[in-house]
Parts: structure tokens; sequence; C-alpha cells
């Protein structure tokens, strides 16, 4: 009972220490609300690129065409034949594909597969391939699919493009995403970077200015702070309102910058992003967990350090 | 029981304030401290709740080891000890009632515990009609019969008075030094560091001198009744409260 009648009074002596400054108090507010909507932005931005990344087939995939084979005069192989010499489905190929690293899936696909495939996504447009046959004159190439792992680098595709290549295969008919996963990796790392230089910059801002709340905090209070030690009050007494200050001031910003942040998601990101059809984008539900965690995390650190920082420093008890 | 043996106290200066003091005050003893300004008497004041620290030799306030005492204790010590100083130290946005509460609030007294003592501690130091109003509305001599009343709250054993009719007038002060009389004789230790000599020799009480960090002189209550007590029955206030 003891103990919860002292919690209450700190709790509403910190509350009351957020009104004794109100200047200090609003800027360590704003600036704090500033670090995690710029974080917080930056962060759904990039969580979407990777799960864009994710549903554009292509980029993490590879198709490794198959050539026809030639119809070489009696006695003789052309020298192409000689060099690229894998024109059909081989049980061997396909399994030395799969053990290469970071390959994950390997389906060969027929020339008359590929007919029926294509045939299908044109759907009503397909009139035209009454032309063709998939079995007699089927323009189409056999193909094996590679699928790797979604945490494949260009280097290892670059490896595997490499291999697959001395396995028998023509370089020029391994068709891979490589400049399309570069493109996307640079956007990413840059906004990563972005991201965590101005949460660092914001995020020592916002402890500067908590500890200099808390400074003038002590300052206005030197003479109830006197009194209190005079009287015997322990040092986790006279410490506890200031701690709870910055504590519930890291809170609030949480709680503002989860809402700014859901109506710039919900409103002007979506907003933009939506006019470009193909850039599927995650609905907010999906982040107010991690968010909410986030950002009271960000909040209770930034308070709790630029409010102890300052009270080991300014506090003699 | 407070006991000091052959302590000195030098500041990081080189100033030594007190030098080689050996010092008794039994329980329940009301003794004046004295000396020229710059003696060493706020010195001793400050050594006594540990503000400052003995540089040499012991000293003991009950079962405190001053000389070796750990930081964690000093709350401790200071709610066996109540301070009052010569300005008061109050709350003007506070009202009486909560200038004393606070005392009790901030050792994590329960409210209820609070409710109860307050009014008692505000009828004793004669100021249980005025628990709402605010000091800076008050006399010198009401101000500091709060700041007595917010030394007492948390019923400590030893009360240390600085100075405490340093800002108040002659009847006042009076007034101020029959309220530490009727203090200590409801068994607390009373220190007054003082300077108005014409009170020290009106009360027949222990009177201890320092001069330049020395204890000069130590002289023992005498056994004639003093003024005071000649005349206790005209400058008795409230005399029964307790």
């Amino acid at each position: 009972m003891k103990l919860i009648n002292t919690f209450f009074f700190h709790i509403a002596q910190g509350i009351k220490g957020i009104f004794r400054n109100p200047i200090m108090s609003t800027a360590s507010l704003l600036v704090l609300v500033c670090c995690m909507v710029v974080t917080g932005t930056f962060a759904l931005i990039i969580d979407n690129i990777n799960k864009n990344f994710e549903a554009l087939d292509d980029v993490n995939k590879m198709i490794v065409w198959l050539d026809d084979a030639p119809e070489a005069e009696e006695g003789e192989e052309s020298a192409e034949e000689q060099e690229y010499n894998i024109h059909e489905y081989d049980k061997k190929t396909e399994d030395a594909i799969k053990a290469l690293g970071h390959v994950v899936e390997v389906v060969f696909m027929s020339k008359q597969e590929a007919f029926e495939e294509f045939k299908e996504s044109e759907g009503s447009d397909a009139e035209f391939l009454d032309w063709f046959d998939a079995e007699e004159n089927n323009p189409l190439r056999a193909s094996y699919r590679i699928t790797f792992a979604s945490d494949t680098d260009t280097e290892n595709i670059r490896y595997i493009k490499k291999a697959i290549a001395e396995m028998g295969f023509n370089e020029e008919n391994i068709d891979e995403n490589i400049d399309l996963y570069d493109n996307l990796m640079n956007v990413k790392g840059a906004l990563t970077t972005i991201a965590l230089w101005l949460l660092a910059v914001l995020f020592v801002i916002s402890l500067f200015i908590i500890m200099n709340s808390t400074r003038l905090g002590l300052h206005s209070r030197r003479e109830e702070i006197q009194i209190m030690r005079y009287v015997g009050a322990t040092n986790s007494f006279v410490r506890a309102p200031f701690v709870i200050e910055g504590v519930v001031i890291g809170l609030v910003s949480a709680a503002i910058a989860l809402g700014i942040e859901y109506y710039l998601y919900t409103q002007v990101i979506s907003g933009v992003i939506r006019q470009y059809q193909a850039i599927v984008i995650a609905p907010f539900t999906n982040y107010l967990v991690v968010l909410s965690v986030a950002f009271a995390a960000i909040g209770v650190f930034a308070g709790l350090f630029g409010s102890v920082i300052s009270i080991r420093k300014y506090l003699k008890v | 029981m407070i006991e000091l043996k052959n302590v000195s106290m030098i500041y990081p200066n080189g100033n030594a304030a007190l030098r080689n003091i050996d010092l008794t005050i039994e329980d329940n003893e009301f003794v004046f401290v004295v000396g020229q300004s710059g003696a060493g008497k706020t010195t001793l004041t400050k050594l006594l709740i540990a503000e400052e620290r003995v540089s040499d030799g012991e000293m003991y306030i009950n079962d405190f080891k001053m000389h070796r005492l750990r930081r964690y204790k000093i709350p401790k010590l200071r709610r066996s000890i109540g301070m009052v100083f010569q300005d008061f130290r109050l709350f003007d946005n506070k009202t009486v009632y909560e200038n004393v509460a606070f005392a009790m609030r901030v050792v994590g007294a329960r409210p209820s515990e609070i409710k109860k003592r307050v009014p008692h501690v505000l009828s004793l130091v004669g100021l249980a009609n005025r628990a709402k109003s605010y000091p800076d509305k008050m006399s010198g001599g009401e101000r500091q019969r709060i700041a007595i009343a917010r030394a007492l709250v948390n019923n400590p054993d030893i009360i240390i008075a600085d100075e405490p009719t340093g800002n108040i007038d002659p009847e006042m002060s009076k007034q101020i030094f029959e309220l530490l009389m009727r203090i200590n004789k409801m068994d607390k230790t009373i220190i007054v560091v003082t300077h108005d000599h014409n009170m020290v020799n009106y009360y027949n009480k222990r009177v201890i001198r320092i001069a330049n960090g020395h204890i000069v002189s130590d002289t023992p209550a005498k056994s004639v009744p003093a003024a005071s007590e000649r005349t206790s029955g005209e400058q008795s206030e409230g005399g029964d409260e307790q």
C-alpha cells in the first residue's frame, strides 16, 4: 500500500514537472515525435520495398533457356553444338543445378508446357497462336526455372550463373535480374542509411533537450529538493519524479508519433504509391504492434537516458 | 547520544573549520551552541546532518558511526534529526498543512498517518487554526513555528535549530524558545545554534562556545533556576498541548 502511494505520488510529481517547464517539455516532445515519425516512415517504406521485392517473381529467379538441337548434317556437328550441348531435359543437370548454393527450386518447363502457359496467359487474345502447334512448329523454348533463397545477393547470383554456364549452357541463354536486384538493393541501402542517420541525429537532439529540461526542473525545484534531503528523502525518492517526467514525455511522444504515422501511411504514402498499380502496399495494421513497441521503446529510452544523465550530473543528493 | 572524539573538519580549500573537538550531548539535553560568525558552528551543524564528513576523529549519533557513514544510510540518519533554519525554508505556494505534510510525504508516510499526525503537530506549535493559511501571509514567528512543526512531524530524536530567531522580533523569539523548551520535554534532544545572547542568558541551559574551530567553553546548566524558570508562569503559552 505504501509502495503504491509512493508510486502514484511520483507519477503526479512527474506530470506536474512537465507543466512546470512547458516550453522545454514541448520542445522535447516535438523533437522526439519527429525522431519517431522520420524513423517510422523510413522503416515502413523499406519494409514495403522488401515486400515488393519478394512479390516480384523475377527478382530472385533465373531462367535457363534451352536452344533447340540444331539439325546437323550427317557426319558433322556444328561448333556451337560442341560447345553448348544441352538441348533437352536431363535429370543429372537438374540435380547439379539444385546442388548449387542458394538454389531452392528448379523446375523444368518443356516447349509444350511453355506453349500452354503462354496460351493461357494471353487468354482471349491467344487467337494468333492458332497458327502454331505445340508439337510441330512451337516457337517457344524449353527452360529450367530456378528460384533462389530470399537472402541471395548479386554476387551469389553471378556465381550461380557462371556455374550453370560451365555445365554446358550458352551464357546468353541465362536470364537473371541482377541489375534490377542491384538497383533495389541500392535504394534500400540508401534509405536505410538516411533513416539511421536521421534517427541518430534526432535522438541525440532529443536527449540533449530532455537533459536540459530536467536540468531546468532541478533548478526550479532546488529548494524543494534541499528540504526533501533535510527531512530524509532517499536518493531514489528525489530522483524518481524527474525520471518519470522524462519517461512520460517519451510515452506521450510515442502516442502522438503513432497517430501521425498512421495518417501519413494511410493517407499520404499509400495515396502516392497507389498511383503505381504494380506496387503492393501492406496495411497499417501489419505494423501497428511493432511500431507501437518501437516508438514506446525509443521514447522510454530517450526519456530515461536524458533525465538520468542530467540527474547524475546536476543533482548531488 | 551525540559523541565527537577528537573531530576535525578541514574543507578541500585547506580551511580547518573545526579542530580536535571532543563533545558529548546526552539524550534529551538542551544545548545552546554560540560563537562568532565563522567560528565553526555551521560546520558542526553540517557534520551532524552528514552534509559534510569529518576529516579526522570519530563521531557517533545514536547508532550511526558518522565518520564511516555510507551514503545510503544518510536519509535514515536525517529522519532521526529535524532541522530548523533561520530563513524558514517553507513553500509559499503550499498551505501550512501541506508544508508540514510534505516532510511526511517524502519519507513515504501513508496518507492516513499524515492526516492524523499533521493536525496533532500543528496544535503542538499553536497553529491548529492556521492549517489552511499560506506562509507568506504569516508573521516571522508563525513561519518559524511551521518550520518547527515540519522538523517535528517525523518524530525525530534530535532537533537542530540554526539561528531560529535570527529573522524574528524579540517577543516572537521568546515564544520560539519556549516552544523549543516544551519540545525538549517531549524527550527530544535540542541543539540551538544562536547569536542571541539575551536568550542564552535567560534560559538555564548548557552552552557550548566555539571560537576558531575549537570549543573554548562548555558551561553546564546551572543548578539555580534561570530567569525563564522563575517567570515560567507568565511566559508559557499553550503548555498543556503535548
